[in-house]
């Protein structure tokens, strides 16, 4: 290609940018309203696509991620602690059992503890092992007949009443019944004030639950 | 070796062409910083950035073997710390990092609040650096559940705990926190999802934008006892005292930025290979009640930080009692004509709470304390 050539080509393939050239220039001068107001209304028709992909599409997100997020009632369910005939009278002990919502990764954490305290036949209470006040394992001191939080110091009395300390009210207790010789407490969750504080307590007969069965 | 450097030099020509990095990176490095606040005092933020990255670095490579499993994570650190060769050394590392994090974040927020930096017009550079504040201490806390110890275990009941005492939600709240009705592996899974990815990349995030606001805005000038904030006024007079009286970012201020953060690593080394690596402690069973679970220092600390404050309710369960949020965020927009009086002039933080309609909005809720006796 000599360079005579070149120069003669040059001028044209310029010349075949201008009307796109042009045209740019009009969306910015808005002197084209035809081309102006189709940019722009495809532009708007897009966002209305994305955003209405991004709704349905949120729809499921969030289904997911609040997929813990159940009703209290439906984590109960009656665990068994064992023969309440192995819980002696006038005195509580450690009681565990296995929590009933668990996965095989859970490893040692489904381990749950619970204080069982029998104060005659059919007489049961059943604490839960965490603090009313944040959760901590309160112990059991039969020679003073407290329980003791070791990390803010609430104590409570043997029948789970607050004595001092930081926490707002007594022990967490479970709802309990025996059936066929088994002592079994409504359990499932983590007691904390939002669920726990609001369980009834009926003291009838065997058991202190409005459905003992 | 003047034909390396001309090889070197047609490197540099070809990346520049492409990248075109050059001009913006000059901007960035040669803008002029005020002669006397390129100082000692103006190095806790860069130490902060640089920390940042030690973090994400170790953690990467604390990740190749850490198992985000609540069956097998205690296993896995324990095998960092006694079988993989200096697995304990990245261990410590990541932990006095995330330890001296913590300080130093606590230290440039005091240093910004008591030069009065926090000012007009850099209010919101203040804002982020309260979330960055709140993401490092959440950073710290989510770090400390994955060593899935006895006390990452206890520490999540009583997260759970406090997050029961919101109003109405609390129930639905502590499952979303612990990922079911009780803390077990879906527990173990979540954190490690915020702790690798979700509070890391928004951290990223603000960051960034917190050093493209420095770089925008300039450093805060010496405070000094008197001087008020012209809100009409100030970027003029900023402007010109940085054009008569500044000196380029590079090197003037940033020789002591080096040296400072290089000594925060030195130190952070020294710790891990004298005090070695946090834990793990007890194994995470819950069965095991002789257990005397124990905070880490940075909750311990942003408790007792509010003790400053004038009629603080002490028993109060708001925001502001763990992270301080109340005190420090809505400082910028206390008072419209601000003092810049710095540490030579009179401090009175009383003056900083916010008011009672703003600290009504941050609290969470005080729990009703039945039988109290007080």
């Amino acid at each position: 290609m000599s360079s005579d050539e070149r120069n003669s080509i040059e001028p044209q393939s310029v010349k075949s940018i201008d009307p796109g050239a042009a045209a740019a220039e009009a969306v910015t001068g808005r002197d084209d309203k035809h081309v102006v107001s189709r940019r722009w209304m495809l532009l708007k028709a897009g966002i209305a696509l994305n955003g209405l992909v991004g709704l349905v599409l949120a729809v499921p997100i969030f289904r997911y991620l609040l997929a813990p997020w159940r009703k209290d009632s439906s984590f109960d369910s009656w665990v068994s602690l064992g023969q309440a005939d192995a819980f002696p009278e006038g005195e509580t002990r450690l009681a565990f059992y296995k929590n009933p919502f668990r996965q095989s990764w859970d490893g040692e954490t489904d381990n749950v503890a619970c204080y069982v305290r029998r104060q005659g036949p059919g007489q049961f209470q059943v604490f839960a092992i965490n603090c009313a006040h944040l959760g901590c394992p309160v112990r059991w001191f039969p020679q003073s007949q407290l329980f003791m939080c070791p990390c803010h110091g609430g104590v409570y009395y043997a029948d789970g009443e607050r004595a001092s300390g930081p926490p707002e009210r007594g022990l967490f207790t479970y709802g309990w019944k025996v059936a066929s010789g088994e002592l079994q407490i409504d359990a499932g969750q983590m007691p904390t004030l939002s669920n726990t504080a609001r369980l009834v307590n009926i003291q009838v007969g065997e058991g202190n639950y409005p459905c003992r069965g | 070796m003047p034909r390396i450097k001309r090889a070197a030099e047609r490197v540099y020509a070809w990346l520049e062409l492409r990248l075109q990095l050059e001009a913006p990176v000059k901007d960035a490095i040669l803008h002029k910083v005020p002669r006397n606040t390129a100082s000692w005092w103006y190095v806790f933020g860069s130490a902060a950035f640089t920390l940042l990255f030690l973090q994400i670095f170790t953690g990467i490579l604390l990740a190749l073997v850490y198992v985000p499993s609540a069956g097998e994570a205690w296993n896995s650190l324990n095998i960092l710390n006694h079988q993989i060769p200096l697995g304990w050394f990245l261990r410590a590392i990541h932990g006095w990092g995330s330890n001296f994090m913590v300080a130093v974040v606590l230290i440039h927020m005091a240093q910004v609040f008591l030069f009065g930096a926090y000012k007009f017009p850099r209010e919101l550079t203040w804002t982020l650096g309260v979330f960055l504040l709140l993401m490092t201490l959440g950073m710290a806390f989510t770090g400390q559940v994955l060593r899935f110890d006895q006390d990452a275990y206890w520490g999540l009941g009583i997260g759970a705990s406090i997050v029961s005492r919101v109003p109405f939600a609390g129930g639905g709240l502590v499952h979303l926190l612990l990922g079911g009705p009780i803390i077990a592996g879906a527990t173990l899974s979540r954190f490690f999802a915020l702790h690798v990815f979700v509070i890391p990349g928004a951290m990223l995030l603000f960051a960034a934008l917190h050093v493209w606001m420095v770089l925008k805005l300039g450093v805060n000038e010496w405070p000094m006892p008197g001087r008020l904030v012209n809100r009409s006024t100030y970027l003029a007079e900023y402007n010109q005292l940085t054009h008569e009286d500044g000196i380029p970012f590079v090197p003037g201020a940033f020789w002591k930025d080096l040296i400072f953060s290089g000594a925060v690593l030195a130190a952070v080394a020294v710790c891990a290979v004298f005090f070695g690596p946090f834990g793990p402690g007890g194994q995470p069973d819950p069965s095991i009640i002789q257990t005397v679970p124990k905070p880490d220092f940075f909750c311990g600390f942003t408790r007792s930080c509010p003790i400053f404050l004038r009629r603080w309710r002490r028993r109060s369960f708001s925001l502001c009692r763990f992270w301080g949020l109340r005190c420090c965020w809505p400082c910028p927009f206390m008072r419209r004509r601000v003092r810049k009086a710095g540490i030579g002039g009179r401090l009175r933080f009383s003056q900083y709470r916010p008011s009672p309609s703003a600290s009504a909005f941050l609290r969470i809720w005080e729990p009703p304390r039945r039988g109290a006796r007080t």
